[in-house]
């Protein structure tokens, strides 16, 4: 069976000016389903453009991204939209809810794009599932930020996604919370078998992953396991000692 | 995305700044509202001239004179004299008209009308009795000259409405008796009133027998010794057949007239009159929309204005919406929606105050008379069509932009 997703040599490029600058620069490596994997880098590394090709919210300059083994790269505007609506959940550091909608109304925001039935029972099911059951029709600036992020995370889950994207999911919020937000996307990994992919700064975040891609200046690096990738780490902290 | 949920986004989002919403709202009701009532007046001045010239008579046809030609340089229309009392008579009594109902000549004259010291410069037509008829005229008191008064010139008149007010007061005219030219007339009736029009009043004149108009107040004979007169009324059997007057009238009075190249009269018909006028208020009324369209056009330029404030506001939400699957389409027909709803609710809110104001308007007395004012259902229709239309010409730019803004863009947007 094809894997997941797939990305051949694949490049982005922009234009600062007039200078072509490879944001992302032949990168490979492929997602089963079923993984809980993170991507880790500095900034500027391109694991930020990564993600938007692997949402499709963007396409790339050069190389090849299969998403369940269709080619994303030469899709019009409204079929990417289409891809983004049925088969992409995504988590944002910052929430991303609209304010002012009540979170049921943020959650069933996907479907009524996407033309799903049932729209508000699929929404209140997922706001239960992340345990804000009680919080269905409160607006985003009556909910903490951990409760902010667990309604994006229903808005990510309703439309039963391929996978799901989350860009730093725990950079805005405390330990706590941010805990909780990671024990919620294990336990829909472990639960459920959703295929979750992590962006993220934090080393803690990426060490209780499956699987760690690090990058740098476009390239891919690293591709480990997290044994391997906290291995590593200690090494190099001794090393720098 | 189904229409309802477009339309209750719309209104969500157009709550959410109330005030700025209603402020915009206003420059479409004002613009509507302007065009709605300026329209209703145009309308009403049309149907006052129209019942005006209706009030005349029925199926009527005006013959005049044609003009005079001397030395090559032609007279004003009615000034040839060429129309005579013998060719009314004969109008009345050929075979060869067929189509025409009443004659009724009238040979006019201007003078000073004296009673007790009180005096008024008025018209005094001097008529036969189909006259009252073919006009339409009913008398008030007293009664109207019959033949027997033309047969023997007698001094007698018949006032009209304003002029028996204006030497009488309250007072009884009849019986009566007034002075014009030197001459003592007694006054045998009163015309009802007719009301006011745009060409003066039906209601400031005085009429006498026609035989007395020209044998004591006004001779003004052809060549050949007949009475010239300044107009014929005609009046048709009923308003199928007025074109068949017009031509057996026509050919009666070339055949006396001896014509064989250009007419020396004219005929026009009340409907003629009607059309002319029509065309002007026609006119009129356009230039008066046309002044309230540019009202409705700056109100239209606020629409586009707010709502490409909304989209640049609303960027994040548009990257967010992009995000979650939201099509090009559907993020212009979101910011589409939200503009019509504006200038649709504006164009409803304009109708209403613009009927009010019609409404209101509509029988105030300015400058002593009743203005009137016409309201149709046709400008209901347009003023919703036009409404939408603003929304959806002037929303189109903003929601295209809107549309067109890469989600990753707009999802960094602060």
């Amino acid at each position: 069976m094809a894997p997941l997703i797939s990305l051949e040599d694949v490049t982005k490029t922009y234009l600062m000016g007039t200078v072509p600058v490879n944001a992302v620069a032949g990168v490979s490596f492929n997602v089963e389903e079923g993984e809980l994997l993170s991507v880790v880098g500095p900034s500027g590394s391109g694991k930020s453009t990564l993600m938007n090709i692997l949402g499709c919210l963007d396409v790339p300059s050069n190389g090849a991204y299969r998403l369940e083994g269709d080619d994303v790269g030469n899709l019009s505007d409204n079929q990417l939209a289409q891809v983004r609506g049925r088969k992409i959940g995504f988590i944002f550091q910052t929430y991303n809810l609209l304010p002012r909608l009540s979170a049921v109304a943020n959650v069933q925001l996907p479907l009524l794009y996407s033309g799903g039935k049932d729209s508000r029972r699929r929404s209140m099911a997922a706001l239960e599932r992340v345990g804000l059951g009680q919080r269905l029709t409160h607006r985003p600036t009556e909910l903490s930020g951990g409760e902010q992020q667990r309604v994006g995370i229903a808005r990510a889950l309703v439309k039963d996604p391929s996978i799901i994207l989350a860009d730093e999911p725990t950079g805005n919020l405390d330990t706590q919370s941010g805990k909780d937000i990671m024990e919620i996307l294990h336990a829909l990994h472990d639960e459920e078998g959703i295929t979750v992919l992590i962006v993220t700064h934090d080393p803690e975040v990426a060490a209780s992953t499956d699987r760690v891609v690090s990058m740098r200046d476009g390239s891919l690096v690293a591709d480990q396991t997290s044994e391997e990738y906290v291995q590593e780490r200690r090494l190099a902290a001794r090393e720098s000692l | 995305m189904k229409p309802q949920i477009i339309l209750l986004t719309a209104i969500t989002s157009l709550g959410a700044n109330k005030l700025r919403a209603l402020l915009t709202l206003l420059g479409i009701v004002i613009g509507i509202a302007a065009v709605i009532s300026l329209l209703s007046i145009g309308q009403g001045v049309q149907d006052s001239i129209t019942d005006r010239i209706q009030s005349l008579g029925t199926n009527l046809l005006f013959v005049r004179p044609g003009g005079t030609m001397e030395s090559g340089i032609s007279g004003a229309q009615g000034s040839a004299g060429s129309l005579t009392l013998e060719d009314a008579y004969a109008l009345k009594n050929s075979e060869l008209t067929p189509a025409v109902k009443l004659v009724a000549p009238q040979l006019s004259t201007n003078g000073q009308v004296i009673a007790d010291g009180k005096n008024t410069f008025t018209q005094i037509a001097g008529v036969t009795p189909e006259y009252q008829l073919v006009r339409d005229f009913t008398t008030s008191a007293g009664q109207f000259i019959n033949s027997m008064h033309i047969d023997r010139s007698s001094q007698v008149v018949v006032l009209g409405s304003s002029v028996a007010e204006d030497l009488f007061g309250f007072r009884t005219p009849v019986g009566q008796s007034v002075r014009i030219q030197g001459r003592q007339f007694v006054v045998i009736g009163v015309l009802e009133s007719k009301g006011g029009g745009v060409f003066g009043s039906f209601d400031d004149l005085v009429v006498a027998p026609i035989s007395t108009v020209y044998n004591r107040l006004s001779s003004s004979r052809t060549t050949q010794g007949d009475v010239s007169v300044q107009s014929i009324n005609i009046q048709a059997v009923d308003v199928e057949s007025m074109d068949e007057a017009e031509e057996q009238v026509a050919t009666v009075l070339r055949f006396r007239h001896r014509i064989t190249g250009d007419d020396d009269f004219t005929i026009s018909s009340q409907q003629d009159t009607i059309e002319t006028l029509e065309d002007t208020t026609n006119t009129f009324i356009v230039f008066l929309g046309t002044i309230a369209g540019i009202s409705l056009l700056v109100g239209g330029i606020g629409i586009m204005n707010i709502m490409l404030v909304t989209v640049t506001e609303r960027t994040r939400e548009i990257g967010i919406r992009k995000a979650m699957g939201a099509k090009r389409r559907d993020i212009m027909l979101q910011f589409l929606s939200e503009a019509s709803v504006l200038s649709l609710s504006g164009g409803a809110l304009g109708l209403a105050l613009g009927a009010f104001v019609a409404w209101f308007l509509d029988g105030q007395l300015i400058g002593g008379q009743p203005f009137r004012t016409s309201f149709s259902t046709d400008f209901a229709v347009l003023a919703l069509v036009v409404g939408a239309g603003i929304g959806l010409f002037f929303g189109i730019y903003p929601a295209v932009r809107a549309a067109r803004l890469h989600p990753i863009e707009a999802l960094r947007y602060e």
